[in-house]
């Protein structure tokens, strides 16, 4: 899982337990997506922004999924005012453009980017493989995890497999268009993956049985808490306690 | 297909999170534990294959596929669509944590409907042009129920919502017909690639 990872991130916020990191950020994404009121949002952005800024988080990883999420915003904000009632900024016939909708649409982006940063410090931080043993670990059910941790394993082989064939495609000359001789050929690929991947796990699945395999995965992390993990806990709690009173208090 | 953070109300989201985790559990019960590598393999080829971009017309899309999930998962799409929605959350930060349920529903929903509805057909189809029929049905049933689940998300939203549902199912017509003829293609290939895979009850499940 290496080339598939985009924030690998050697900081203060790695070292704190993946369980912490999980819930914080869980926690922080619930209340921003509940906020309603605008002062609330502006400083669940704000603090999301300065964790990102403490945790010395990549920029270029974080700047290609903001720009991605903003175009989106950005249509959003076109579209968004048309079916909310209230102060007419511009009209077409019938249709109303207008300054509710317009202070809508931007409470949404400012959500969805808060929500964003949030995810990139606290979760996104997190390799795959912890994260399988800290929703183990946080007691979610065990095949669920277990069919984690398997995708997790494969994903990253079949990542490379899927480009080889590719690759191997264009040297032969293919080049995509849209025909119907792209379709085809491109679903031959994936299902070549397909039918090489079942046959895979079928040998897995033996090798297992081999060294004894009866459903069960035994963790091999266990996490304990540390004083640093205990800080990072009541900083995050102090934040969305805050917020939350913001909110409703 | 998924729809961002931030966007949907609460109440949406949190019903969408109560129905997909029962959904979740249903995948979890019809699994036993020899399934389990099968089923995450499939995990990973789908969430591979949804990063392939394939051309349509001028833009280029990227596949989804949850028809074709549903007629080789049948339940277990829904655990597989979370852990696949979970790691695109975590690695690429598309969709997040608090709108995984509805996002889960979206794709799910339809997989789920195209077992019911679609798989004994499949396993009925003797000739090749059958099971290319069978397939293109799949492949629209899924984008299209997929495009209703959005829709109603965002309905069921408010009506500040009611464009950008309508955006979102108009720009979303191309997928629609692109799934179609791909999972056509794919089901066709499998058929005689692997046709045990096809034809029996449960062979991923």
């Amino acid at each position: 899982m290496t080339s598939l990872l985009l924030l690998k991130v050697d900081s203060v916020i790695g070292n704190i337990d993946p369980r912490a990191r999980l819930v914080s950020g869980f926690l922080f994404s619930v209340l921003l997506a509940v906020a309603q009121k605008w002062e609330v949002i502006a400083a669940g952005f704000l603090s999301a922004f300065l964790f990102c800024a403490a945790a010395r988080l990549p920029w270029s990883g974080l700047r290609v999924r903001l720009i991605g999420l903003n175009v989106f915003m950005l249509a959003l904000l076109l579209v968004m005012p048309w079916s909310v009632p209230g102060s007419v900024l511009w009209n077409i016939g019938n249709w109303t453009y207008t300054i509710e909708g317009v202070e809508l649409a931007l409470m949404v982006a400012v959500k969805g980017n808060a929500i964003v940063l949030a995810m990139s410090v606290f979760i996104s931080t997190i390799d795959t493989a912890s994260l399988g043993h800290a929703l183990e670990h946080l007691r979610a059910p065990r095949r669920l995890v277990h069919l984690f941790l398997f995708t997790v394993r494969y994903l990253d082989i079949l990542h490379h497999e899927s480009r080889r064939l590719f690759r191997a495609a264009r040297a032969r000359g293919f080049a995509p268009r849209t025909d119907l001789h792209t379709y085809r050929t491109v679903s031959r690929l994936i299902g070549t993956i397909m039918v090489r991947s079942l046959d895979r796990s079928e040998r897995v699945l033996a090798a297992m049985k081999a060294r004894g395999y009866c459903g069960r995965f035994y963790l091999l992390h266990h996490f304990s808490l540390r004083m640093s993990d205990a800080l990072f806990i009541m900083t995050v709690s102090v934040f969305v306690a805050v917020l939350a009173w913001m909110e409703w208090g | 297909m998924h729809i961002s953070e931030g966007i949907l109300s609460t109440p949406v989201l949190a019903g969408g999170g109560v129905i997909a985790a029962a959904g979740v559990y249903v995948g979890l019960r019809s699994l036993n534990d020899e399934d389990i590598p099968k089923t995450a393999m499939m995990t990973a080829v789908f969430f591979t294959a949804s990063l392939v971009q394939v051309p349509a017309g001028p833009v280029s899309m990227h596949l989804v596929l949850n028809g074709l999930m549903g007629l080789l998962l049948g339940w277990s799409a829904f655990p597989s669509i979370l852990i696949a929605l979970t790691l695109q959350a975590v690695i690429f930060r598309y969709g997040g944590l608090t709108v995984l349920g509805v996002n889960t529903l979206i794709m799910a929903c339809p997989a789920v409907l195209v077992h019911i509805l679609l798989s004994p057909f499949l396993r009925m189809a003797q000739s090749r042009a059958r099971v290319l029929v069978v397939g293109a049905c799949a492949g629209l049933l899924g984008i299209a129920g997929g495009m209703a689940f959005v829709a109603l998300a965002f309905v069921l939203t408010g009506r500040s919502m009611y464009g950008v549902a309508g955006l979102f199912v108009v720009t979303h017509i191309p997928v629609l017909l692109v799934e179609g003829v791909f999972t056509a293609a794919m089901v066709s290939f499998l058929w005689r690639m692997k046709p045990e895979l096809i034809e029996s009850r449960s062979y991923v499940t």
